[in-house]
């Protein structure tokens, strides 16, 4: 399907925020799995990705925004089911909340799997991230020469999240979009992070340490290995440098895909369950205000994720009357409802 | 491991900040420099950083070195050394020999980083009466610089640690700042309970002789992370660049930083070009060497192999300049072991601190005790001011800990009630109840300039490596005294103006509080009172106008050793009621311009 | 710096004093024969759930009911444990979910008792503080002093788990950092800003 209007083209963006997002709790789940003290290496390797994932986030909400379009997260249907597929793809692999696992790893390689080359643009259904991120930049490309710069890019700039402020401590950093070129920039700081720069290992984002060079497939492919990348190293040559040590069995054996209501026979974990999900949806509304015109509100967002944390590690640990040697895990449901469950 | 032999434009001794900063300005500018610790590196590796955060959290006593394992060749002192004196004097126990009458109350650290590891971070400048103390209140001495000469060396300060402030809120008792000049960072937010404090802050009044003085709370200068403003690079754990990007809130700046948003020396020492560079731990320097002429010709220090055995090597190393920056206590300590630098007989003497008094309440409200940064704003209100001739100045620090230290809640809470058959529920709900509307003021008060305050060495006192210990007499003069008296009654008001009954004011001192004494009143009444140590140790080495009352002139240059220096919180010759480091590492990098001179 | 500085060194005063009194075997760990079973877990959450007042989800939650239970077998072996473990079986279900009727039968029973009562103290110290506070001097006279029970901070874990802090609606210093800014949000309890 051809994005071939504004209307058309702010849906997509609105997906593209759907399918960042998508990725985050897959991901969570993974690093949260991790007990302090142990795996300290993939910990931080997964880390570095969710930090990406959410710069994501927030480049997708400002090309959306700089278009004119309004981001929507704060609702249900923004909000994946587990198991499922990646938002608006062609259904080709399901996606799932795992421990940190060889079966969670694969699925995070097929997520951020580089499109091969000379693949066609695709705008829905898509098989790979880059090639729906290549139909949207074409169509951004296209309605710009159609309908010139200005009309295409209308939105409110202090709906803009600006750089140096909120986003820190992962690599690259917020683009202010206002332009096509910076439009383009923002998409393509996203892909590149992801899937890697023209079918190369790194991202050209150079700020902390190699870790955050790599794009994210081959970070997921270094687990996988359970080796580095060099610098040197290329896609077909494979890692080829230090060992990464990876203890799959030092991990909390989450049970997949949690769901509140199997647990509703027992108050005391449905509790906590939803403690959680009305953190995870108390999170969405502060990123809803931070994209619609109140980027300040991304401050209190960081507070937010902390305690989504500290309450997703408390449920992995929680042994699970439902699956004997598994443990319950954080579900990821929205949940509108306020305070204390 | 051997000292590298070559040749050195510099020797500094002691990587703190003082030290770090100097190494920083002179081998940006070419200048080769080799520095001495006696402490560990431990802190140099992320790893390494990781296990004295591991270290604090398995401490059953949570006191300010308490991440930092004991070194018995190159000690610091323990709280539990040196609490409660009145018991006992001296007390011998710690690393610090206490003489008394009263106890010094504060440690410092000796490792690579010094005591930034455990600092609390505020940057306070220094108001410019503070540099005039004799001249505008006729007690202490003046300094032989003023504050606008200091002033760009406080930017430059500000900048190479890191501090976070809005210079429209900075700008007490005629403190200024350059037009085009603005702090590296934005201000850290302050807390919840700073805005409690503030509307309470607004309705206060308290007179003192035929004046009254109102209050107002405003946010803190604070070397910790925050948003950065345009030109400043973040710079986050030494080892871990992404980890500490901002001050994210775990309420632990003393005893330390996990993620080291704080600033420490560490990180000035990450950022000195290594080609410029040596970096020696675990040697402590036991002697300057004096030649005939009366240079500096040399160090003598005693390396050890490790803090099992009290074995160490005796090495010496030379260069164009000595620059002795190993903290107010160690580098008097030095000189004195070492005949230098006293011809005036101030070497050790004019030892002060900022002893803190603690006034705590309950609120009718939560206020959030334990979120932040230990304190994120002040009350400046009493930083000068006419009662300065009668008493000393005050800086109110609005803590954000509860009663902390004052009490040592939820613990002490949690052992009283479990010792008393409270439990469950009924337990729960008391914290809950309690702990979370806790309010603690601090004063760091002002102290004057005495000779009798002072650290001294005697051979009855050494180390395993046969260095010296400290050994320090200490008293509070009526001063500061009355400065707590006046800090009790600014206490009330606040409270009072905030809602507070007296009921619900916990203040009081008996005999077992640490630092207990007492303060006779014009009417003759006695006054309990009681205070901490800040850790600012300060005025041991002061610089001055006049060779015969100072040991340094005011580049921290030493009146006589053309090639030596004695830099650090020792060079302040009165301390006003600003945490000092700020100052140390401005009057720091003005001796580091000096040397630069020097060196040619 | 601690509310119970002063108990340090009495303590081990104490240790000193008493343990020389002890042939070596008694001085060993007393470490259990073998891993605690599913019913003496769900005993000790159950009577851990009266002792803390958090629930079992919560106390699940920290990570921590292995440990502690293993701690307190290794410091006063299985006849103790097991004595403090049936009776608070037997009186949660004699109490049958009347709290009134629960709180008194743990004052008489366990609180009051000289063999169990400082065990049932000792747990609530260590549950809210991960502190292991070591055993009064009458109990280790009676029976017996082992080398483990000192007083101490158990694990690094133990003191990030603490439930004193969730208790006042924050976070244990150094550890479960809340984030930038956090300090600045009305604290739990407050919905207004002043």
């Amino acid at each position: 399907m051809a994005i071939d209007s504004l209307p058309s083209l702010r849906r997509h963006l609105k997906w593209a925020m759907e399918v960042e997002h998508a990725t985050i709790p897959p991901y969570l789940c993974a690093l949260y799995s991790i007990p302090s003290g142990s795996n300290a290496e993939a910990a931080t390797l997964l880390r570095s990705v969710v930090m990406e994932e959410m710069l994501h986030l927030a480049l997708a909400a400002n090309v959306l925004n700089a278009v004119g379009g309004t981001p929507h997260v704060d609702h249900k249907s923004f909000v994946p089911r587990f198991p499922g597929p990646l938002p608006h793809s062609d259904d080709r692999f399901k996606v799932e909340l795992l421990p940190l696992s060889g079966k969670a790893v694969e699925i995070f390689l097929r997520i951020e799997k580089p499109s091969p080359p000379g693949a066609k643009p695709q705008g829905n259904r898509f098989a790979t991230i880059g090639q729906f991120y290549e139909a949207v930049e074409q169509a951004l490309i296209d309605l710009t020469a159609e309908l010139g710069e200005a009309k295409v890019f209308s939105g409110k700039t202090n709906r803009q999240v600006p750089p140096g402020m909120w986003y820190y401590g992962g690599g690259g950093d917020v683009i202010v979009v206002h332009d096509l070129e910076s439009a383009l920039h923002a998409l393509h700081e996203i892909t590149e992070q992801g899937e890697g720069l023209d079918h190369s290992i790194v991202d050209g984002d150079a700020q902390f340490n190699d870790v955050d060079e790599l794009a994210h497939y081959f970070r997921f492919e270094e687990l996988r290995q359970g080796r580095r990348f060099l610098s040197t190293d290329t896609p077909q040559t494979g890692p080829t440098g230090d060992e990464l040590p990876v203890d799959w069995s030092a991990v909390l054996p989450m049970h997949p895909n949690p769901r509140s209501r199997d647990y509703l026979g027992h108050p005391t974990i449905h509790r906590q369950m939803v403690k959680f999900n009305r953190i995870y949806t108390r999170l969405l509304r502060q990123l809803q205000c931070a994209f619609t015109g109140t980027p300040d509100a991304l401050r209190d967002g960081a507070a937010i994720m902390y305690e989504l944390r500290y309450q997703a590690e408390a449920l992995m640990r929680i042994p699970s009357p439902l699956h004997k040697g598994r443990t319950v895990g954080p579900p990821f449901e929205y949940d509108p409802g306020e305070g204390e469950p | 491991m051997t000292v590298p032999q070559g040749s050195y434009d510099a020797i500094v001794i002691g990587a703190g900040p003082v030290g770090a900063s100097i190494a920083k300005v002179l081998t940006d500018r070419g200048k080769r420099v080799l520095i001495l610790e006696a402490g560990r590196a431990s802190g140099l590796t992320y790893d390494g950083w990781r296990s004295y955060v591991d270290t604090y959290r398995s401490a059953l006593v949570k006191e300010p070195n308490s991440p930092y394992p004991p070194n018995p060749n190159a000690q610091s002192t323990y709280s539990q050394d040196i609490l409660n004196i009145q018991k006992r004097v001296p007390v011998i126990s710690g690393y610090q020999v206490e003489k008394g009458p009263l106890s010094f109350a504060s440690t410092y650290l000796r490792s690579l980083g010094g005591t930034s590891l455990h600092w609390l971070g505020t940057c306070p400048r220094m108001v410019p009466n503070d540099f005039r103390m004799k001249t505008m209140y006729g007690v202490g001495v003046d300094w032989p610089l003023s504050y606008d000469e200091l002033q760009p060396y406080y930017c430059q300060a500000e900048w190479l640690m890191g501090v976070a402030a809005n210079k429209e809120e900075q700008g007490h008792f005629g403190i200024w700042f350059p037009e085009d000049y603005d702090y590296p960072m934005e201000r850290i937010p302050p807390s919840y309970s700073d805005r409690v404090y503030a509307e309470g802050a607004a309705k206060a009044k308290v007179r003192f002789g035929s004046r009254e003085y109102g209050m107002s709370v405003t946010s803190l200068a604070q070397a910790r992370n925050s948003i950065p403003r345009r030109g400043y690079t973040l710079k986050g754990a030494v080892g871990a660049q992404h980890v500490g990007q901002r001050c994210e809130g775990n309420a632990c700046c003393i005893p330390i930083c996990p993620v080291q948003a704080k600033y420490s020396a560490l990180r000035t020492l990450n950022e000195i070009d290594q080609n410029f560079f040596t970096l020696v731990t675990q040697a402590v320097v036991s002697r300057l060497l004096i030649d005939p002429g009366g240079r500096i010709g040399g160090v003598e220090y005693k390396r050890y192999e490790s803090e099992g055995s009290s074995q160490s090597t005796l090495g010496t190393a030379t260069a164009t300049l000595y620059i002795v920056a190993a903290h107010a206590v160690e580098s008097a300590k030095l000189l004195l072991a070492s005949g230098a630098a006293n011809s005036s007989d101030q070497v050790g003497r004019n030892l002060m601190d900022h002893p803190f008094f603690l006034t705590w309440a309950l609120n009718p409200t939560p206020v959030g005790a334990f979120r932040g940064p230990g304190q994120t704003s002040e009350i400046p209100s009493f930083r000068d001011g006419p009662f300065r001739r009668d008493f000393a100045a005050a800086r109110i620090d609005l803590g954000n800990w509860g009663w902390d230290i004052a009490t040592f809640p939820p613990n002490s809470n949690v052992q009283e009630a479990a010792a008393a058959n409270v439990f469950g529920k009924k337990l729960r709900h008391a914290l809950s109840d309690q702990v979370p509307r806790q309010l603690r003021v601090g004063y760091v008060l002002e102290q004057l300039p005495e000779a009798a305050n002072r650290v001294t060495i005697g051979r009855d006192f050494v180390d395993p490596i046969g260095c010296y210990r400290p050994v320090i007499h200490y008293n509070v003069s009526d001063y500061t005294r009355a400065g707590m008296v006046a800090a009790n009654k600014i206490s009330d008001s606040l409270f009072h103006a905030m809602g507070i009954g007296q009921a619900n004011i916990f203040t009081h001192f008996t005999p077992q509080s640490p630092g207990y004494m007492t303060y006779r009143t014009e009417s003759g009444q006695e006054v309990p009172l009681s205070f901490y140590g800040s850790g600012h140790h300060m005025g041991t080495h002061r610089i001055g106008i006049s060779r015969t009352d100072s040991v340094t002139n005011r580049n921290s240059r030493s009146w006589d050793h053309e090639n030596l220096y004695v830099v650090g919180c020792g060079g302040m010759p009165t301390v006003g009621a600003s945490n000092p480091t700020l100052t140390a590492v401005a009057m720091a990098l003005m001796a580091a311009d000096d040397m630069l001179t020097q060196l040619g | 710096m601690s509310a119970n500085d002063s108990d340090i060194p009495r303590g081990r005063a104490h240790a000193a004093f008493a343990i020389p009194s002890l042939d070596s075997a008694a001085r060993a760990p007393r470490r259990p024969h073998k891993a605690p079973t599913d019913e003496a877990r769900r005993d000790f959450v159950a009577l851990s759930v009266v002792l803390t007042g958090f629930d079992d989800a919560e106390l699940w939650g920290t990570g921590m009911v292995e440990a502690y239970l293993g701690w307190l077998l290794s410091v006063v072996g299985d006849r103790h444990t097991g004595a403090l473990l049936s009776t608070s079986h037997r009186i949660i279900e004699d109490a049958a979910g009347d709290d009134d009727a629960l709180e008194r039968l743990m004052q008489l029973d366990i609180l009051a008792d000289a063999a169990i009562g400082p065990l049932a103290r000792n747990l609530i110290v260590l549950w809210y503080l991960g502190q292991w506070n070591q055993l009064p001097a009458d109990w280790r006279d009676t029976w017996g002093a082992n080398a483990m029970d000192q007083t101490c901070i158990i694990s690094p874990e133990a003191y990030v788990q603490g439930l004193a802090w969730p208790a006042i609606h924050t976070h244990p210093p150094g550890a479960k950092m809340p984030g930038y800014g956090s300090w600045a949000l009305p604290p739990h309890g407050v919905e207004e800003q002043p």
